[in-house]
């Protein structure tokens, strides 16, 4: 510019006639040369500021995956020791362009090495596609896409993906549940708290569960079935003093990484959705309602001779003793005929209120929306009272039949379960306790609950020092024609230490068979007190109950004061 | 007419140490915006690899695969009750270290799972895990040049042994 008014100057001094067209040309030419060397000034200070000053202020390298997509994370979920149940990754997807593999053999020869569960064939015929965006393989884990960056293919690059992943696998499948590739919870808790899990943040979602002892009933009841050749069963672990849910396994199970390769079976929650007739240890519901409502002396006896008959019903009993019961004996063997007559003496009023009140007649109340509706007689027949003291023509949820029975064996304070470890207030402060039995009810079931393993059907459930007590069950599934005598549903419902419960154990085995070892016997004596036990004996270390083999000698165990009812022999 | 007058100097001068004073800025503020983005993208990569690194200390410490290890490597097995004789509040506690850090302490403190007592006995512990006390038994093998060393080394040279002892020397 200077020199533009330099020279303006010098031709404003110019005199004469020279000064005319010939100046303004040049003047023209001199403005556009400075135009022009303004430019290509501009263009060279970019070009410094490019290659060379930005070049040194960036010496970061690019990041080989696209950056994360922002946000927050779908929450955790944790059990109630912090270990990670589900959690949302970023992972890296791996995807080709095909335009840029010049020889499709190799690479795919290469990536099968990575992968091996992908066929060479298969990636192959990827790599040859002519698209210029081909998915190899989703969601892979940091090793897989270290193996991939060394190959150092041009051809193939990564998307950053979230994806739920659930360490524990299978563990606790049903109750944890799982997500859609869109991350929107399907099932369990992933889909109750969907909203809660979806606003993100730091603070984990603290389940009640303790995966250690959920491995400990996972290993044995998958034992069991295995064992006796199973269709299923279900489990569960409660802390019946605060209604806690330790542990809860339904098998099969599925992997809830993938839950659609897995068939609707599998995915099937027996715990609380499914519903059973789950006989025998109903007795401990009628026994109950006797004790509670008539004050039923342990001294009355039912005459177990015979078949009960009402009607055309048949009340027979499987373990058939075919003399006179006392009050114990029949809870201890398991006399069908006795529970009937006790749900006649209770009657069909009370027997109902009395379920009513144990919460078996409504869903129960829990985290999940896998809950199922209990199954009763459309119409209350007298017959239904005597079947329903035993278990028959009433289904329940496994995990309702457990929290009913925690009620009575806490002491007579009705159990809220529960799977999360902080249960929130609910409105009007805490919870008032609701009393079903009164504690002298709840002590006689205690007692009677540990005569049925130390002397009754529920003997393969006892661990020493530990003094189990509990219930067995054995009920026949309903066939084409009536019960089908062959196809069974053995359960055991257990508490332990018996003079002070406070950890409650049930084990459903669906359809067990008999084997050379329990002479053919698939009964829940057979099959799911002694799964019961060996879960007893592991998980007591851990809840902190140590043994006292004092405790269990004769004179001081909860049972002791009841033998004098027991008649041998005769 | 002065073609180059003070006032044109002084201009001129100003305008070409404001410019570049306003590239100096401009350029150290583009610097600073490029290292705090390289340190948002380096503290996004390290929570990335915790938050994988977390997963992967549950994915590896699952209860069946801790079991199978203890099985094969330690010679454990599951307490039985009657391997338990007596009371435990007659044996001193001898305040065993951790065999391995236990982790967030805020949520261990629980009203049904006592760590402690699921520490196994201390018999079945390997030498390092145990207090250098004098019930502690004395390698045989250990040899005695080495009495030198610190006691803590010892035990950490039998923990060694016992880690990479062969299954097949004892059947």
């Amino acid at each position: 510019m200077n020199s533009f008014f330099r020279f303006h100057r010098r031709i404003l001094k110019m005199q004469g006639v020279r000064r005319g067209a010939l100046d303004h040309a040049r003047a023209r030419v001199m403005i556009i040369s400075a135009t022009f060397a303004l430019f290509y000034i501009f263009i060279a200070v970019r070009a410094f500021d490019l290659s060379i000053i930005q070049y040194r202020v960036n010496d970061g390298v690019e990041p080989y995956v696209a950056a994360a997509t922002g946000g927050t994370y779908r929450a955790d979920i944790v059990d109630r020791n912090g270990v990670l149940l589900a959690r949302t990754l970023e992972t890296a997807s791996l995807y080709a362009d095909p335009k840029m593999i010049p020889d499709p053999e190799s690479v795919a020869r290469d990536i099968v090495g990575v992968f091996g569960d992908l066929s060479f064939d298969d990636v192959l015929a990827l790599l040859r596609r002519q698209n210029r965006f081909v998915w190899v393989r989703r969601n892979l884990t940091p090793q897989e896409q270290y193996d991939v960056l060394r190959l150092g293919h041009p051809g193939l690059s990564f998307i950053a993906e979230r994806s739920r992943v659930y360490p524990q696998g299978h563990l606790a499948a049903h109750l944890v549940g799982y997500t859609d590739v869109d991350g929107r919870g399907l099932a369990g808790i992933e889909r109750s708290f969907d909203e809660f899990l979806a606003k993100g943040g730091q603070k984990p979602l603290a389940l009640s569960l303790d995966i250690r002892l959920q491995h400990i009933l996972h290993r044995e009841l998958s034992a069991a079935i295995q064992k006796f050749s199973a269709q299923g069963g279900a489990g569960a672990i409660i802390d019946i003093a605060t209604g806690d849910v330790l542990a809860g396994v339904s098998l099969p199970d599925f992997d809830p990484h993938a839950p659609g390769q897995s068939n609707a079976e599998n995915r099937f929650n027996k715990l609380t959705l499914g519903v059973y007739e789950l006989g025998s240890t109903f007795k401990v519901f009628s026994t109950a309602a006797a004790l509670e409502k008539l004050d039923l002396s342990m001294a009355h006896r039912f005459d177990a001779r015979e078949p009960l008959q009402r009607g055309r019903f048949r009340v027979s009993d499987f373990h058939p003793q075919k003399r006179v019961l006392s009050l114990p004996e029949s809870f201890m063997h398991s006399s069908n005929i006795a529970s009937a007559l006790i749900g006649e003496m209770v009657g069909t009023q009370a027997l109902k209120d009395f379920y009513s009140d144990l919460g078996l007649f409504t869903p129960m109340a829990l985290e999940i929306r896998e809950i199922g509706r209990p199954l009763l007689p459309p119409r209350w027949r007298e017959i239904n009272t005597l079947t329903a003291a035993y278990g028959h023509g009433i289904a329940v949820t496994p995990l309702q039949m457990m929290v009913a029975a925690a009620g009575i064996a806490n002491g007579g304070i009705r159990v809220e379960p529960t799977l999360l470890y902080d249960r929130p207030v609910r409105e009007g402060g805490s919870v008032p306790d609701v009393r079903i039995v009164s504690e002298r009810t709840a002590h006689r079931m205690r007692q009677l609950m540990r005569l049925a393993v130390t002397d009754g059907t529920g003997r393969q459930a006892d661990i020493p020092g530990y003094r189990v007590g509990g219930k067995t069950g054995t009920a026949e599934k309903i066939g084409e024609r009536g019960y089908d005598r062959r196809r069974l549903i053995s359960s055991f419902v257990g508490f332990f230490p018996m003079e002070a419960p406070r950890s409650g154990v049930f084990v459903m085995v669906d359809e067990p068979r008999g084997t050379r070892e329990t002479f053919g016997y698939a009964t829940g004596g057979w099959v799911a007190a002694p799964t019961a036990g060996r879960i007893i004996n592991a998980m007591a270390p851990l809840v902190g109950v140590e043994p006292d083999f004092a405790l269990s000698q004769d004179g001081r165990d909860p049972s002791a004061s009841l033998k004098r009812y027991i008649s041998h022999g005769e | 007419m002065k073609i180059v007058s003070i006032r044109f100097v002084f201009i001129v001068c100003a305008a070409v140490s404001s410019g570049a004073l306003l590239f100096w800025t401009s350029q150290s503020v583009q610097k600073a915006e490029h290292r705090l983005a390289a340190l948002d993208r380096a503290i996004q990569s390290e929570r990335q690899a915790i938050r994988v690194l977390e997963t992967e200390w549950d994915y590896l410490n699952r209860p069946d695969r801790l079991e199978v290890l203890a099985r094969d490597y330690f010679d454990m097995s599951p307490l039985r009750s009657e391997a338990v004789s007596g009371n435990f509040s007659v044996i001193p506690d001898p305040a065993l270290p951790p065999v391995m850090p236990s982790r967030k302490p805020s949520m261990a403190a629980q009203p049904v799972s006592t760590g402690a007592r699921a520490v196994p006995p201390s018999s079945v512990l390997p030498a390092a895990a145990r207090p250098s006390h004098p019930v502690a038994p004395v390698r045989p093998d250990a040899s005695p040049s080495s009495s030198s060393d610190s006691p803590s080394r010892d035990d950490f040279r039998s923990l060694l042994e016992d880690l990479t002892r062969q299954p097949d020397g004892d059947g």
